[in-house]
């Protein structure tokens, strides 16, 4: 366990912020709640979020703790590519803006990505669906609460398990309240104080360093970085693209937020939060190649922000990081939890055991389902789970996805059987590339072995798919 | 094979960023104004 002489702040101060900022989520959390009068209101905030809270909501979901912490990790291995690679993960997000158009035209009463692939494929198809989209939502989930701890623990000594511990309660509670208004309303406030601590971290580091001296420092001690031809760089650029477009495409976390969005709002305001996201993993590489200009030893890459922003800007630093830490993990663990028990509530238990469809019955299991799904992250953290690597494995079976959603929005040809195969065999190549060739070019592969099938059985097949069996279902 | 990145590309680059992200909390806040006076945030 670190110690308060060790760490960038005081335990008693990194108390003080968990305290106060997780006091203040619950808070409006509970406040914006007030609102879910149905459960149409609690799971989509009633379908109807505007142009600004939809924006922001879905750029502070995807910026995670691995926004501000691996992209300087990303910056400090691979250099300007690096950190250019972590921001091609906005692109899923630009792409999705067309999706989330054709999805509110298809199935304007829809609940979940499962519900659509269910209805456009059918029971196999969607049972295998729930299964990647299930684990890939875990490993995410757990390994934000863990970074959680570890990042509290690192940057102020509050020791894991407690660290952990708050962040998951906090986010726990004031989801159960408020469900997704809650969520949306409070994602806005975190993306603003993201956005203001990585544009000041970043500015100060600039001013403080200088560009050129920041330039000269890596070509003399560490060329490699401003590389343009670094294979692996390279390769880790489309492979994050395509681990993005996987991410976004098939989970209910962006789903849920293309049915709760005005219709009119959501393909614009998936667009702009791209264009938004962008920038954040370059600001946050670039306080990392400013290291050793700065004459700073990193000793752990995991460290290397927090550590340059204190270094530059002394305790202040420290705050900001912790700050923009703590809302970067809440704005994605109060998604996943929302999204995920939306999931298991509308996919599980209502279309595949049958629970009873009235609006109290709903709301109350949807409850049930976020404090056990809580629950079971805090065991998975508790037993400090290598989840990263997880997430990391996920990648292949979420890619293998991006090819079944799209031929399902668009091509009427596009069928089960294609769908089916394409997630099997381009998740099974894609993990055999993980582990044979490296994890660059995992999402890659199964993207490419995905589409392939996808398009053979769209050229092959008859299936002439009418559209009304999606939107006269209701989802 | 090695092959630098011109300094100016990399100024471009981070310069680009730090604007870009610094305008984004401009119009976030730009579109709150507006919906809010709309009515329209929820």
């Amino acid at each position: 366990m670190e110690n308060a002489s060790t760490t960038l702040l005081h335990p008693n101060v990194g108390w003080l912020l968990l305290v106060l900022f997780g006091a203040g989520w619950i808070g409006l959390g509970i406040f914006w709640g007030r609102r879910a009068k149905s459960f149409d209101g609690f799971m989509l905030a009633g379908r109807n979020v505007g142009m600004a809270l939809g924006t922001a909501t879905a750029m502070a979901t995807w910026v995670t703790s691995n926004t501000v912490m691996l992209a300087p990790v990303f910056a400090l291995e691979k250099g300007i590519w690096g950190m250019i690679a972590y921001s091609t993960a906005s692109f899923g997000l630009l792409l999705f803006a067309p999706l989330s158009a054709r999805i509110r035209q298809l199935i304007p009463k829809g609940y979940t990505s499962g519900d659509f692939i269910r209805l456009r494929y059918g029971r196999l198809a969607w049972v295998l669906f729930l299964i990647i989209t299930i684990v890939y939502s875990m490993a995410w989930l757990v390994s934000m609460g863990t970074a959680g701890g570890k990042l509290l623990q690192t940057l102020s000594g509050i020791p894991y398990i407690n660290g952990m511990t708050m962040i998951l309660f906090v986010c726990v509670v004031y989801t159960l309240f408020g469900g997704l208004y809650a969520v949306i309303g409070t994602d806005f406030i975190q993306s603003v104080i993201i956005l203001i601590g990585v544009v000041l971290v970043g500015s100060l580091v600039l001013f403080k360093t200088g560009l050129t001296q920041v330039y000269q420092s890596i070509e003399i001690h560490q060329p490699s970085l401003i590389n343009a031809l670094m294979p692996v760089a390279l390769l880790s650029l489309f492979n994050n693209m395509f681990f993005g477009f996987g991410e976004v495409f098939h989970n209910n976390v962006w789903w849920s937020r293309a049915f709760a969005m005005r219709k009119d709002v959501a393909p614009r305001a998936f667009f702009v939060s791209g264009l938004l996201w962008f920038p954040i993993p370059i600001a946050a590489g670039f306080i990392a190649l400013s290291a050793s200009a700065l004459g700073i030893n990193v000793i752990d890459p995991n460290t290397v922000g927090p550590l340059v922003a204190s270094s530059v800007l002394g305790k202040t630093g420290a705050i900001l990081v912790f700050i923009v830490v703590f809302c970067s993990l809440a704005s994605s663990i109060d998604s996943l939890l929302a999204a995920t028990s939306d999931l298991l509530v509308e996919d599980v238990g209502k279309k595949m055991l049958g629970a009873k469809d009235n609006e109290q019955s709903l709301r109350r299991i949807s409850k049930l389902t976020i404090c056990a799904l809580g629950l079971l992250t805090w065991i998975l953290c508790a037993r400090e789970m290598n989840l990263l690597e997880i997430l990391f494995l996920s990648g292949p079976l979420v890619a293998s996805a991006i090819w079944p959603v799209i031929g399902g929005l668009y091509w009427k040809r596009a069928n089960s059987m294609g769908a089916v195969l394409a997630m099997v065999i381009g998740s099974i190549i894609g993990l055999v590339a993980y582990y044979q060739l490296g994890w660059y070019t995992a999402s890659l592969i199964s993207a490419a072995i995905s589409m392939s099938i996808m398009l053979l059985s769209i050229l092959w097949s008859r299936n002439d798919f009418d559209w009304k069996r999606i939107s006269e279902t209701n989802g | 094979m090695h092959l630098a990145i011109p300094s100016v590309i990399v100024f471009l680059i981070v310069y680009g960023a730090l604007i870009g992200a610094g305008v984004g909390v401009i119009v976030l806040l730009a579109m709150l104004w507006k919906d809010w006076k709309k009515g329209r945030l929820w």
